[in-house]
């Protein structure tokens, strides 16, 4: 009798075992989950980290002795992550339109005055970040269903899912549907930057 | 009446050896005040000895591990690590290579006449022209093309100047070793960014690391570089900062310079907008 128990509870044991070893890593962290291992709840999931990229933008990513403040990076967020009224964002676009038609005729208006002075805090920066990304144009733009600034969603050095390149002179643009890119130099590198039809 | 006299006669002296012992605490205390204040630093002669002999110093390279803080919508701060190797020969040349956290590699060069910015990874590269010295080229590089150039006021020759101009409160925290050298430890503010510099001690008194806080932004996020390699008896070439674009690269415009190429479409969004289309 006592030979039979032992015979028969050899495999119960090795059939345990097997059990045991085989079972899915949920089972295993759930029986630690008592003791002081990751609870539900609690600790790291996906769910606490946004989807998608980190972003690299930010004011501390100039590394200037100036800043624009919070206006200007917060507005920068706000944009990027397209939390904007579609009114709002056509007014910004207005606005840092101007902005950027404004700085090109400096730009040119200063092209010999090399030595002009410059306003304290001139290397904030902000105020071109913002714009020359084309992050808050794009988002402004959102009038168009194709964003402006979009490189996380397709593959590097394109605008969009499949651009059609249209040279016009020394510059090529790139054609979304009804939306018109160029390529152009950024505050965080090379960029597609939303822009009018080529004349 | 002997024993009253007695003990009138005793209250003066009491009083006399009360005073003389409050007397001395006092001068020994203004002393050891005196001597504490004589040994702290002004932390401004510190900071403007730095910067006067950076800008007078003719020629210099380093190297500059960097890194700061993105700020993500949701609060959370991500660190994102670079190097730099700044090579400037006053009056007119610069270089600065640059390697991000991720590999991408880039360039920003000025020969005197010609600034540049080179992206590897992107196989682009823009240029500007605007003949004048370093100082006008990096102002005009981040003010006027509104690029990067992580502590571009290092570079200039009006740096004394531009902290004397900006520095609203500067203190001496303390002597310290930083990155294995005897530094003195400078606090500062600025009415946008309060920042921090270890400055070598001795006869040269170059920044060893500096940390730059955004305490007006959300999150506060900070930008710090640690220098290392310092030489300052380099007399590097002109082709050095010569730009030569490699085969296949493409020139793209500077994106301030956009407008001037491509105007804005604002009165077909505004149309748009009223039609309520998408």
């Amino acid at each position: 009798m006592k030979q039979q128990f032992r015979l028969w509870s050899l495999p119960v044991i090795i059939g345990l075992a097997a059990v045991i070893v085989a079972s899915p890593t949920e089972c295993v962290y759930a029986r630690g989950r008592g003791g002081g291992g990751f609870e539900r709840g609690s600790g790291f999931g996906h769910a606490d980290f946004p989807r998608g990229d980190f972003s690299r933008e930010g004011p501390a990513a100039a590394g200037s002795f100036s800043s624009r403040a919070g206006s200007m990076g917060a507005q920068a967020n706000r944009m990027e992550y397209g939390q904007h009224t579609q009114a709002s964002r056509q007014q910004e676009a207005n606005a840092l339109q101007s902005n950027r038609e404004q700085a090109a005729r400096n730009l040119q208006n200063n092209a010999q005055q090399y030595r002009r002075a410059y306003p304290y805090g001139w290397d904030a920066g902000a105020r071109w970040a913002a714009a020359a990304t084309g992050a808050a144009i794009g988002a402004a733009a959102t009038s168009y269903s194709t964003p402006a600034y979009a490189p996380a969603a397709y593959p590097a050095g394109q605008p969009c899912a499949n651009p059609v390149a249209v040279p016009v002179g020394s510059t090529t643009y790139f054609r979304c549907g009804s939306n018109w890119y160029a390529q152009a130099y950024g505050p965080a590198g090379p960029t597609f930057v939303a822009v009018g039809p080529p004349h | 009446m002997d024993i009253q006299r007695g003990v009138l006669s005793q209250r003066p002296t009491r009083y006399l050896k009360s005073l003389g012992a409050l007397f001395l605490v006092a001068v020994a205390s203004l002393a050891l005040a005196w001597a504490v204040d004589e040994k702290t630093p002004d932390g401004r002669a510190v900071l403007m000895r730095m910067a006067d002999y950076l800008a007078k110093s003719p020629a210099w390279s380093v190297t500059a591990h960097t890194a700061y803080d993105a700020v993500q919508p949701d609060g959370f701060k991500v660190e994102w690590n670079g190097t730099r190797t700044v090579t400037l020969r006053r009056p007119d040349r610069l270089r600065v290579e640059s390697e991000s956290s991720d590999g991408a590699r880039s360039l920003v060069l000025f020969d005197g006449k010609t600034i540049t910015s080179f992206d590897e990874k992107g196989r682009v590269y823009a240029q500007e022209q605007h003949p004048g010295t370093v100082d006008d080229a990096v102002m005009y590089f981040v003010h006027d093309l509104g690029m990067r150039l992580p502590l571009a006021i290092m570079l200039l020759d009006r740096l004394p100047a531009e902290l004397q101009q900006r520095v609203r409160f500067v203190k001496y925290v303390e002597k310290t070793a930083t990155l294995g050298e005897p530094t003195d430890h400078i606090a500062a503010k600025t009415a946008t960014v309060d920042f921090q510099v270890w400055i070598a001690e001795g006869g040269r008194p170059l920044p060893m690391r500096v940390v730059l806080t955004y305490k007006n932004t959300r999150g506060q996020p900070q930008f710090r570089a640690e220098f290392s390699d310092w030489k300052l008896d380099i007399r590097p070439s002109d082709s050095l900062f010569a730009f030569t674009p490699p085969a296949g690269v493409k020139r793209i415009p500077f994106a301030a310079t956009l407008a001037t190429i491509a105007p804005a479409r604002r009165q077909g969004s505004a149309a748009r907008m009223k039609e309520g289309k998408q």
